[in-house]
């Protein structure tokens, strides 16, 4: 897909098909809502393909960010599948200029499916073309907010790629890889960990979900420096779980399905590592991933085991299944013990069914002791468009991970409230100076659907990075 | 909806829009050519195309006949249902090829049915469809009985559709049995009706266990419809009514429970194919026989383990209460062959068994029976109206599997493949023998409900059986 800003005051696109979004009737020429009303255009019947005047009507009753977003990925799913390959629509519709970047979200998200393992897939060009005529911007800034949102659109895509990458074709190695390349190309700190240097820092808890794989765990570790001085440190650790079929404790077959989206946290990572340079943030960010893969074997580790962590906590595993919390308890440990004076460290995995079934699975759970830095991710929920939801922390909760035989258990004793359970357990791996800089993100809900919603087709919906570039970018001015 | 056939020159008609069928633009007028070659329409995969200036509405058709016809024109119909038109134009003769009529109207009728009792806003559909005949080749009078009939099949199609997606809170089998009054009164034929009463004294005791629980009663109906002119044969159509079926103590689990209402599909079906004789003046003498029944639990309900005796005293071991179909159907069976002499042609037609679904997948009616022949004919019959079929074959090895420890037969084996077949046998053992080879059971379990649309079929029930029986009785005059 190529997206291209034209005035139509100076140039002229031939044999386009015009997109028109209607919020009202009312907005448009005389003979058009004649015309729109005697087809019956409403709610009924969104959209109308009026050939002889090359238009297409599409209803949008509200112009807000999202909406924009939904009905143009809509317009341009149905105008593609029926072949149309030139595609031309206003800035400024219905009396309103609508946000670049929010055209281009919907656009570039939208025109997403992956193909990789369908033979013969030939990838139908379009081309698209934004008329920016009567737009009270200037065409330098335009160009630079168009720039921005396709760097942006382009790594939640990578981030798709990557995470609907089956588990044969992508493993901690792969991700590794993944990283230096990225390293490489943006001109970051890369640092890669083996088993080896696992067992060297004490990081048995990590180790011991990955021993029955025949990968090696990787421990990942990118470093993004600006080119200005920095005004904060950010520390991300991600969930890299490249298959999990639960270990011994053995998903069900369905349930195990989908579970090469397990590695979304640790991808989600790697997508906002490679934008940063592009996008000339000017914040230090940590990007942590624990790469793992979680099997069943001679080798496994098994429920009752007793683990040590990094920073000496013992855990009984109750569950082998409840193996994202084990790897970070490691990874949060080590970006603790190796980077001082962090402004706000956060954690992003698939973590818990229990937030799908708290949330609905549109929803990234976001759990913290800090109110500010809560309220501060509901302003970036707000403008990236990605939906967020709270669970509160109390008192009563933390008793469910106890452990009568060693600090704490990996499994809840009951399902109340599991996502929450999953965070206090991660908890116990936060510095006390820490603590209120913490902020954990579970997205086992929206990061991987096989129905399509909103602009997010089959698979990985690259859910966390719009949502996160949202939380740095505006960090220091709230 | 209301179609008429027109004949161009004699009758001036204000048309809205005229539907045209496209293969290679021979229909389409200079201008519209343009435009569809501008767009390449025979590689979209759009396939129909407003032109409002010329009046348009092209569908890009390659089969000219048959399903294809049928579907391609409900979509078109639905599609033009959104746009409000209120007069509708097809001519018969498309690029030279003339239509059938049936194909037409069973497309169009079919197609844009919706069952809107339980919304609060109601479609209003008011359209006039104006098929053009001017350029036919056939006999004005050929044509129009053609019209005719198909008009009669269809409206008793969506009839049958209309009663069995009514909630079994408004559709006891006394509803039923009040239908069949109305219909009998209609179209003039006999009608019995039976209460619990005379099942007592006339020994159908499975048919009486089955509805024990239920508050409504059980209610045996018998049509009979006589020609005007001499009999040509004689056909037995029973139907299984079912108004609603929980499985009785043998209880279903809530998702296999919520679409129960379409257990009475056979009897519906039954009850469609009686309302439609009299007007095509069929020449066979039919008889339609339905067990309305509801199964439910309570403390009056047949129990597994119960030894039930039907009406021609084989003894019944009940397994499985949700097996309550065949049980229903014994009697009745027992009841037509005990009260009706010289059968040429007897059917039962049922949602069966799942196993039906699992072996054929949910659109095709399983056809089961001793006479080769005659499933010969129920397969062309399957041709000719639409309504697929496939044979599911008896075997000798299959037949002993019915057969039980502590009464002469079971009405269900458990986890023995083969479920829809041995359903089958089942009823075969109420099977006179000079009728065994008169005999077809159709399972319909699959085609008769759907909750997402298929085909010309929209959500919930499609009137499966009622086209394909009828077709089957008009092809034993040729």
């Amino acid at each position: 897909m190529k997206i291209t800003l034209i005035n139509s005051e100076k140039t002229k696109i031939n044999k386009a098909l015009e997109i028109v979004l209607v919020k009202k009737l009312s907005h448009l020429s005389s003979k058009e809502q004649v015309l729109l009303k005697k087809l019956n255009f409403s709610k009924d019947n969104k959209n109308i393909l009026l050939l002889e005047k090359n238009k297409y009507y599409i209803l949008c009753p509200s112009l807000k960010q999202e909406s924009v977003k939904i009905t143009l990925c809509n317009a341009l799913r149905k105008l593609k599948s029926e072949g149309f390959k030139k595609l031309v629509f206003s800035l400024c519709t219905a009396k309103k200029e609508l946000e670049l970047s929010s055209l281009i979200e919907g656009l570039v998200l939208g025109n997403y499916s992956f193909k990789k393992y369908k033979t013969g897939h030939k990838e139908t060009k379009i081309s698209i073309y934004i008329d920016i005529k009567n737009s009270n911007k200037d065409l330098a800034s335009l160009e630079k907010e168009c720039d921005e949102a396709l760097i942006i659109c382009k790594n939640v895509n990578f981030v798709r790629d990557l995470n609907n990458t089956t588990a044969e074709d992508y493993s901690p190695k792969s991700m590794s890889e993944d990283a230096r390349k990225i390293a490489k190309k943006y001109n970051l700190e890369c640092k890669i960990y083996g088993e080896e240097d696992l067992a060297e820092k004490n990081m048995n808890v990590m180790l011991a979900v990955g021993r029955a794989s025949r990968h090696e765990s990787q421990l990942i570790h990118l470093h993004y420096v600006p080119k200005d001085k920095s005004l904060g440190k950010f520390v991300l650790v991600g969930k890299g779980l490249t298959y999990d079929c639960g270990g011994l404790s053995l998903k069900p077959t369905l349930g195990m399905l989908t579970m090469k989206r397990d590695k979304t946290g640790g991808i989600t990572v790697l997508g906002i590592m490679s934008a940063l340079r592009d996008l000339n943030y000017p914040y230090e960010v940590h990007g942590i991933i624990g790469a793992v893969e979680n099997m069943i074997g001679g080798d496994a580790f098994k429920p009752g085991d007793v683990l040590y962590a990094k920073n000496k906590v013992s855990v009984e595993v109750r569950n082998t299944d409840a193996e994202g919390r084990l790897v970070l308890a490691d990874c949060l440990c080590y970006a603790q013990d190796e980077i001082k004076d962090i402004d706000c460290l956060i954690n992003i995995a698939t973590l818990t069914g229990a937030c799908k079934i708290a949330l609905g699975v549109y929803t990234t759970g976001v759990m913290a002791h800090s109110s500010s830095l809560k309220n501060k991710m509901q302003k970036a929920s707000n403008k990236s468009g990605e939906l967020i939801g709270t669970l509160p922390f109390n008192d009563f909760l933390e008793k469910l991970i106890h452990s009568g035989i060693a600090d704490v258990s990996n499994a809840g004793s009951s399902p109340a409230g599991g996502a929450i359970t999953a965070a206090l357990f991660l908890d116990k791996f936060i510095k006390k100076r820490n603590k209120n800089k913490w902020l954990h993100l579970d997205m086992a809900g929206p990061a991987y659907s096989e129905v399509p919603w909103a602009y997010h087709s089959h698979g990985a919906s690259g859910s966390g990075l719009r949502l996160l570039l949202h939380f740095i970018k505006h960090f220091k001015k709230q | 909806m209301n179609i008429k056939l027109i004949k161009q020159n004699e009758k001036k008609t204000q048309e809205d829009i005229e539907i045209v069928l496209i293969k290679n633009l021979k229909n389409a007028n200079k201008k519209d050519k343009g435009i569809l070659k501008s767009i390449d329409f025979t590689k979209t995969s759009k396939k129909t195309f407003l032109l409002l200036e010329s009046k348009k509405f092209y569908v890009h058709c390659t089969v000219f006949k048959g399903e294809t016809l049928k579907v391609l024109l409900s979509n078109t119909i639905r599609e033009l249902k959104q746009y409000n038109f209120k007069n509708i134009k097809i001519a018969l003769v498309q690029e030279n090829k003339e239509l059938s009529i049936k194909d037409i109207c069973e497309g169009l009728i079919l197609g844009s049915y919706v069952y809107e009792r339980y919304k609060a806003k109601k479609t209003n559909f008011k359209t006039s469809v104006f098929i053009d005949i001017m350029a036919s080749k056939k006999e004005l009078q050929s044509i129009e009985l053609e019209f005719k009939n198909t008009k009669i099949i269809t409206s008793s199609v969506n009839m049958v559709r209309d009663i069995v997606n009514t909630t079994a809170e408004d559709y006891s089998p006394e509803t039923m049995s009040l239908d069949a009054k109305k219909i009998a009164k209609e179209n003039d034929l006999d009608c019995k009706v039976y209460g619990e009463d005379y099942l007592v004294k006339n020994n159908m005791h499975t048919m009486l266990a089955v509805g024990r629980a239920s508050r409504h009663e059980s209610k045996l109906i018998h049509l009979h419809y006589k020609p005007k002119t001499k009999a040509l044969g004689k056909v037995i159509i029973v139907g299984k009514g079912l108004t609603y079926d929980s499985g009785g103590l043998s209880l279903k689990p809530t998702a296999g429970m919520i679409n129960m209402k379409l257990d009475k599909g056979g009897g519906s079906a039954v009850l469609g194919v009686m309302n439609s004789l009299r007007e095509l003046n069929y020449p066979y003498e039919v008889h339609g026989i339905i067990g309305a029944v509801e199964n439910m639990i309570g403390g009056d309900a047949f129990k597994p383990g119960d030894v039930l005796y039907a009406k021609n005293k084989v003894s019944i071991e009940v397994r499985n209460t949700d097996a309550e179909g065949r049980l229903v159907l014994a009697d009745c069976l027992c009841y037509a062959q005990d009260e009706i002499k010289d059968i040429d042609y007897i059917f039962d037609v049922a949602t069966l068994t799942g196993a039906c679904i699992t072996a054929l997948g949910t659109y095709s009616t399983g056809i089961m029976g001793h006479n080769d022949k005659l499933k010969t004919k129920m397969k062309k019959a399957s041709k000719n109206s639409g309504e697929l079929v496939a044979e599911l074959p008896f075997n000798s090895y299959l037949k002993p599997i019915i057969n039980s420890k502590i009464a002469d037969i079971t009405n269900s084996t458990g986890s023995a493949g083969g479920s829809s077949i041995l359903a089958a046998l089942f009823l075969d053992r109420f099977i006179k023998k000079e009728n065994k080879n008169k005999w077809l059971h159709l399972d319909i379990a699959g085609p008769s409900y759907a909750e997402s649309p298929w085909g010309y079929n929209s959500y919930g029930a499609t009137g499966a059986g009622v086209r394909l029986i009828l077709e089957f009785i008009n092809n034993l005059k040729k």
